[in-house]
């Protein structure tokens, strides 16, 4: 098709010089590819190339140097630095500073600005911006009001400040001559290198044509004009009327100066061409609601055309958000046989690469206890679970894993994970700034080992491979010593992240992918722009530099006004031969935000009076459906049935039968489909580790303290009754029972071991509420401890109806503590919650309806029924108990049961036996229910419920 | 404004969920169009409530005409969807093949989405429908291959195997859930546990965007309705409680509790207890502004609309202590003001007690346009793993710190420096070049050099690199047809001009062929002049002269 390169090739030819004595400078390396494409279609016998070069190269070839790398310069620019000032600030915190130094290094050298008089302005103006003398007394009064601490920063942090600026200036100096004595360079330096010594520049034997620039930098630009004036330079300027000759428009704000150059202004052409009036085009605009649904219509806008299409190099999808790319590469259509893409694959998102960085990443989760090296659990376990150490030894990976969470493990040893193998010595080892680069490479090469030759891994592996042996020559020669390993896991970082690997393909055939700079000169026609919103296109660049900006547009450097007229020069140059231009937008920005559209679509809108152009957006609309909750109803089949049989009574000893715990009653009467998940259809709740001591945890530690109290109490006297005497002493029991405790649930080791965090707050607040169990128990005082939870689990059976019918159905469950005062047991549940004792009446107990149901008067009467069961010649009151140890302090203190059988009518339960028939009645009704097959298992209709229940995302709620 | 009664038995906010849809419908009749409706509320989770009412309606009044789009940026939120259920569940499956919940999630929501029956052989433990079977098999196949996918293409193939693209509907949410992939690894390691993660703590509340410009009902929170205007705004929920203690409200209060020492700052729950304690002034105050905060609220709220308004309470009667307790009391009592002095309004006039109900001004005009939503732009929602259009470059090379000494590599490294430079310098520059990009290292670098210095010592060698003559090296030549040959070097001497192709690896009869079609390219452009052609083994530092 046509286009500017062509039509430059075309004329080159025409003129009959030799070819091979031309040399093409271009923007970048594609328009050269694509240049020497059209020329080749254009030959008729057998010809020499041109030689094509990029301009950077240009400027490289004529000096014969090349820039070094970043990191090598930076550390450079340090030295210089350090012998400047004097200042022992470490290289890892320069270096940030450093990077943006040395950008506007470059920037005023590319700009052929003079530094002296750059740095020497900027400092002048820092000290106008830190002065206060313009201040009256009155004023500095004030603010020596405001901030108590100004005199002292006025001082010493405004010298310190501005000595900073003084020192830039030396710096630039310095480090230019230091490069200068090693034989390295920077861009910058070698572009002001060309223009400084241009007059030493041999005329070429060739002939130079420029094409298609558009913003020249300071050197480019005098180079340029050198050949043009002293070699006869030829320039190819690819333009527009639209906007050369309309001054607001900014894609031709750089044009319209070149045009009045003395020098420049001959090279335009007699004839501007005027196709983008002149050309009708179809331009649509869609409003797309989210960035990822930009890959669903371009999709859709590939598939719309016409299938004998053969011509996809005339079709470009540009990116300006480079991260779109697969999304878009993924739903291509069928009919798209061939794609080209100039970006890159990125290494960063491949599983191997986030395996290396995890494990890098996790030298920053260790420490060193009692000499040995410890991990954090979690970065472990994620390390654990990747197919390159799971897959290795799945056996040994899941065991530790589920370790983790049984033993609640924090911090776990190297020395149990080195077990694992080889590749696990290697990754679950100490790495210091000494060792790391060889300790990852080592890994690299085990990895690459275990992996087939030829595949994709291996590649990328490869890739990192080679940088990290970069970085290893640069770290290992200049800076070892002088950084920490925070600082290498961030360069390991920066570097790594940038990695892309080139796709196979012929560059110039099928559909064309690219970001929006690599279009430049290339003309299509079919134009697919996405992102196009504002910050993405035209970009948002925030100038990283110490130059402000009023300096920096002084001296002539960059500010966001030229870089606006490059990107509207951009866009409106692929317009000039698209017949077809589709762009797209998205509605929806970062969470919460709106993106707005982009400029350029307002501006053709308003401003381009074309039929072609849509003026008005249009909107993709996703349907919002959601497939309506099922609700969820398991109805009672014979398996479950059968299921549910294993918990009654065999009638000749069958089975041991399992029994039901009150806390099984009470999920029951929750949510009957909570009861069937989790005793019938047995789904496992995965446990996880936990660190901080959440309300469970705090609740087994204070039963288990309790437990630790009083039964080193009965061991040690070997009796159970206790006096006043007894509980006193048990004050200094204490202590040893919560550590007990904690260090079971923590699996800690050792006589004392050191607490953290907020376990030493759990320690604290459980002895308070031991002791404040103690008073209480002080002032109850002797009785007689029959048992305690662990000792003894209870067991009784109770006979329903069912179906027509006997069932005798097995119940049970451990009391916290029982005990007797005088002629009452009382039977003691331990809270650390905030349970109520009043209860309406023990129906309701049961009525799942209700929304005040006593859960905890329902589980202690069941231990009057388990009590009875087991000591079935009892003469003692059985007397319920909530032991809530938030309330233990109050005053009013008083652990037992009311009933509330009228407006603000109370009466304390003081025996099981009143009650009993009514609860055995109630609890019968419920286990018949249970096991009534016509019963379903449903969701409870109460929300509230599901906020902690583990099965939420089951029912979807 | 209208006053709801409400008995022990209904809950004001059922009420206003019945009621909203008829609201709507009765706007659309009037004219207007479902974006000129906003709805405002006082909390995000009302938003969710009332979008959820809505979408429930439509659902089960699908052909009445009526359409009820919501937009709301506080209510849709994604993980409603049972694919985005289904998916994470599926993710959790691929971090972590033994959580059982995890499976049998993903299985129940699979069959909520394909309107599997729910029963006992889908959700006992170890138990699947047949229907699941062969999916099962195949998930646990590909586990293997899905565990070494970067997390965008894993979360498409899981979408492409269980085929959530096509006819699993909810593309709204499938495409919110995507893009929360999309940006989670734009910010940070793309790794999957470190996603899960992420989506526990945070993403969970993202919700489905959908552009400003659609035709929706708008669900705001009075909040974020300052400045802003609507043409009909409903205020469903003026219930709020003018001073609510019971939320934990804590306020940092000033406590003099020693007269020697300065005074302490303390927390303090807002609690009507307060009241009557020392800190009755900071009560007070607390109060005080708590009632402002209220009264801004109804003001936004009732000042954001341009035509109509209608605003719903629930009615209770006055308390025995005639206490306003809530917006809602203070409304029903304005509604008995009539009007002094010089104000216009008399509430009292348009105020209906037997209704409960306040109806001032007249409806404006609209002409009905209804109109049908134009048809929606077509989408493609397949997915071709990317793979299937385009490969990435494969490198060969091994994995030792100097890896090119060694093998064939080392000449095609030569080669590559050697094809690019025109003289002595330029080989020394692309080596360096090389060097700053990591492609080899320092001994590398030498040996390289030592090499390039071996070869100089060939006399015709050095000839081609001493610039006697005008090398081209990169300018191939073109034949007709757009096809082009490219002989690694042609140096143009005064009287004659040599051919050179180097080569690695053993020697071929196919170079010396290659060759002489070189020069016979060259001849056929420069007649006249003698041309000679060699061919340049680098490893073995041989040359054969072919022409």
């Amino acid at each position: 098709m046509e286009g500017f390169l062509k039509r430059t090739a075309a004329e080159l030819l025409q003129r009959g010089v030799d070819v091979k004595n031309i040399q093409v400078v271009l923007p970048n390396r594609r328009a050269g590819l694509f240049f020497t494409k059209y020329l080749g279609q254009l030959v008729s016998r057998p010809t020499y190339m041109p030689k094509v070069i990029t301009i950077e190269d240009f400027f490289y070839d004529i000096i014969g140097k090349r820039p070094a790398d970043k990191l090598s310069l930076i550390y450079e620019l340090y030295k210089v630095y350090k012998t400047l000032t004097g200042n022992e600030e470490g290289f890892d915190r320069f270096y940030f500073w450093g990077e943006m130094i040395l950008k506007d290094f470059n920037d005023l050298d590319q700009f052929l600005v003079n530094p002296e008089k750059l740095f020497v302005n900027l400092k002048e103006q820092k000290i106008l911006e830190s002065d206060w003398s313009f201040l009256s007394p009155d004023q500095i009064e004030l603010i020596q009001a405001f901030w108590a601490s100004f005199e002292s920063r006025d001082r010493f942090h405004q010298e310190k400040f501005l000595r900073f600026w003084d020192v830039l200036f030396p710096l630039y100096q310095g480090f230019n001559s230091s490069l200068k004595t090693l034989g390295l360079a920077y861009g910058g330096s070698i572009y002001r290198e060309v223009v400084e010594t241009l007059d030493n520049v041999p005329p070429s034997e060739m002939k130079t044509v420029f094409v298609g620039f558009n913003a020249f930098t300071g050197a480019e630009e005098k180079l340029i004009k050198h050949f043009v004036k002293n070699f006869g330079a030829e320039i190819y300027w690819d333009i527009d009327q639209y906007y050369l000759n309309a001054s607001s428009q900014e894609a031709g704000m750089f044009f319209r100066d070149y045009k009045k150059d003395k020098i420049l202004g001959p090279t335009f052409p007699e004839i501007t061409p005027n196709k983008i009036v002149e050309k009708e085009r179809q331009v649509k605009t869609y409003a797309v609601p989210l960035k990822i649904n930009q890959a669903n219509m371009v999709g859709a806008i590939l598939e719309a055309i016409p299938q004998k299409e053969e011509n996809w190099e005339e079709t470009v999808v540009i990116l300006p958000d480079e991260q779109l790319l697969f999304p878009v590469l993924n739903l291509l259509p069928d009919n798209v046989n061939k794609v080209n893409v100039t970006m890159g694959y990125p290494v960063k998102h491949t599983p191997i690469f986030t395996f290396l960085e995890a494990v890098v990443d996790l030298q920053r989760y260790s420490k060193i206890v009692n000499e040995e090296l410890m991990f954090y659990y979690k970065p472990v376990k994620e390390l654990l679970s990747t197919v390159y150490l799971y897959d290795l030894a799945p056996e040994f990976s899941q065991h530790l894993i589920d370790e983790f969470s049984r033993n609640n493990t924090l911090y776990v040893s190297s020395k149990v994970l080195k077990e694992g193998g080889a590749l696990f010595a290697q990754v679950f080892q100490p790495m210091t700034t000494a060792t790391l680069m060889d300790d990852i490479l080592g890994l690299i090469k085990m990895l690459a080992d275990s992996l087939e030759e030829n595949t994709m891994e291996r590649t990328y592996l490869f890739q990192c491979f080679k940088q990290m042996n970069r970085l290893k020559v640069i770290v290992d020669k200049e800076i070892k010593e002088e950084v920490n390993i925070a600082f290498l896991l961030r360069i390991f970082k920066q570097v790594f992240g940038e990695i892309k690997l080139p796709f196979k393909g012929e560059p110039l055939q099928g559909l064309q992918l690219m970001g929006v700079l690599e279009s430049r000169n290339l003309d299509f026609k079919r134009v697919i722009i996405c992102n196009m919103n504002e910050g993405s296109f035209p970009p948002s660049n925030s100038m990283n530099s110490m130059i402000p900006f009023n300096l920096r547009k002084a001296f002539g450097m960059p500010i966001q006004e030229q870089n606006d007229a490059i990107y509207a020069y951009t866009f409106y140059r692929l317009l000039h031969e698209a017949q077809e231009v589709h762009l797209l937008y998205t509605t929806a920005g970062e969470q919460g935000k709106v993106n707005e559209k982009s400029r350029y679509i307002h501006q053709l809108q308003i401003e381009m009076n074309q039929d072609g152009v849509q003026k008005e957006d249009t909107i993709t609309h996703i349907p919002v459906n959601l497939s309506p909750t099922r609700a969820i109803v398991i109805e009672k089949d014979k398996s479950i049935m059968d299921h549910l049989r294993r918990y009654t009574k065999p009638l000749y000893g069958e089975w041991e039968p399992l029994s039901f715990s009150p806390s099984a009653l009470n999920v029951w009467l929750d949510c009957r489909l909570k009861f069937y998940l989790s005793y019938i259809a047995g789904i496992d709740v995965p446990e996880e580790v936990q660190e901080e001591v959440d309300p469970a945890i705090f609740g087994n530690l204070v039963h288990k303290s309790l437990e630790n109290l009083y039964m080193g109490y009965i061991e040690r006297k070997k009796r159970k009754v206790l006096q006043v005497s007894d509980i006193e002493e048990l004050n200094d029991f204490v202590y040893p029972a919560v550590m007990k405790a904690i260090m079971e649930q923590y699996f800690l080791e050792g006589e004392n071991p050191q607490l953290t965090g907020q376990l030493v707050i759990a320690r604290d607040v459980l002895q308070k509420y031991l002791q404040g169990v103690l008073l209480k128990d002080r002032l109850s005082a002797p009785f007689e401890i029959i048992s305690l939870e662990a000792g003894k689990k209870y067991r009784a059976f109770v006979p329903i109806n069912s179906n027509g019918e006997e069932l005798t159905i097995a119940l049970g469950g451990i009391i916290d503590r029982v005990d007797r005062i005088g002629d009452t047991v009382r039977l003691i549940d331990y809270k650390s919650g905030q349970d109520k004792k009043t209860f309406k009446s023990v129906e309701s107990m049961f009525d799942r309806d209700s929304s005040d149901r006593n859960k905890a008067a329902m589980q202690t009467f069941f231990y009057g029924l388990l009590y009875e069961a087991n000591f079935p010649d009892n003469q003692y009151f059985l007397k319920p108990a909530l032991f809530n140890l938030r309330d233990i302090f109050k005053e009013d203190f008083n652990p037992y049961l009311q009933e509330n059988y009228g407006y603000r009518k109370y009466s304390e339960v003081k025996d099981y036996a009143a009650y009993r028939e009514d609860y055995v009645s109630s609890l019968k009704s419920t286990l018949e229910e249970i096991f009534d097959q016509d019963q379903v298992f449903d969701q409870t209709n109460d929300l509230k419920k599901c906020d902690y229940c583990p099965y939420a995302e089951i029912c979807s709620r | 404004m209208s006053f709801i009664e409400t008995d022990k038995e209904t809950k004001y906010d059922d009420v206003i969920l019945n009621l909203l849809p008829d609201k709507v419908e009765k706007l659309l009749d009037q004219g207007y169009q479902l974006k000129d409706i906003a709805i405002l509320v006082r909390k995000n989770n009302q938003a969710a409530q009332i979008a959820d009412a809505f979408m429930s309606y439509a659902e089960e009044n699908k052909d009445n005409g009526y359409r009820y789009d919501v937009l709301s940026d506080e209510a849709l939120f994604l993980t409603k969807a049972s694919v985005v259920k289904c998916l994470l569940a599926a993710l959790g499956m691929v971090n972590d093949a033994e959580d059982s919940l995890a499976e049998k999630t993903f299985w129940i929501q699979l069959a909520r989405i394909r309107t599997i029956p729910f029963d006992h052989v889908l959700f006992r433990k170890d138990s699947l429908p047949e229907e699941f079977k062969g999916l099962k098999e195949s998930f646990f196949q590909q586990l293997p291959v899905f565990r070494k996918l970067p997390l965008m293409d894993l979360v498409e193939a899981i979408i492409d195997l269980v085929d959530l693209n096509e006819g699993a509907g909810e593309l709204a949410y499938l495409s919110g859930f995507k893009e929360a992939v999309y940006d989670f690894i734009g910010k940070n390691r793309a790794d999957l546990s470190g996603f899960l993660n992420w989506w526990e703590l945070k993403g969970y509340k993202r919700t489905v965007k959908i552009p400003e410009e659609f035709d929706a009902i708008r669900i705001q929170t009075i909040h974020k309705s300052k400045g802003l205007q609507y043409k009909v705004v409903l205020l469903p929920y003026l219930d709020w409680k003018l001073f609510d203690t019971g939320k934990e409200n804590i306020i940092w209060t000033k406590y003099d509790w020693n007269e020697a020492l300065p005074p302490a700052i303390v927390p303090l729950s807002v609690r009507s207890q307060l009241k009557d304690s020392a800190f009755s002034t900071a009560y007070l105050e607390e109060n005080l502004m708590n009632h402002l905060d209220s009264l801004n609220m109804l003001y936004v709220g009732f000042t954001r609309a341009e035509e109509v308004l209608m605003a719903m309470a629930p009615f209770s009667n006055p308390n025995k202590k005639d206490k306003l307790t809530t917006v809602a009391d203070l409304l029903r009592e304005v509604m008995q003001f009539g009007a002094q002095e010089n104000e216009l309004l008399a509430f009292n006039n348009y105020y209906n007690n037997e209704e409960k109900e306040f109806d001032l001004g007249i409806w404006h005009l609209n002409e009905s346009k209804k109109e049908a939503l134009p048809p929606s732009q077509p989408m493609v929602w397949k997915y071709k793993p990317w793979e299937k259009s385009l490969e990435v470059k494969q490198a060969f090379g091994e994995f030792e710190a100097s890896d090119i000494v060694s093998k064939r590599a080392f000449g095609v490294l030569v080669h590559r420096i050697i094809e690019k430079s025109r003289t002595k310098k330029d080989f020394f520059l692309e080596l360096q070049s090389m060097f700053f990009d990591g492609a080899i290292t320092e001994e590398e670098r030498q040996l390289l050099e030592s090499q390039f210095h071996n070869l100089c010592q060939i006399e015709i060698f050095n000839s081609w690199f001493d610039g006697s003559g005008k090398v081209l090296t990169e300018q191939g030549i073109f034949l007709p047809g757009g096809e082009h040959k490219r002989p690694d070097r042609i140096i143009y001497y005064q009287k004659e001009i040599a051919v050179v192709d180097f080569k690695t690896g053993e020697k071929r009869a196919s170079h010396a062929s290659q060759v002489l079609e070189y020069v016979k390219l060259v001849k056929d452009i420069e007649k006249g002049m003698p041309i000679q052609g060699y061919i340049c083994y680098i490893e073995s530092s041989t040359i054969e002269k072919v022409v």
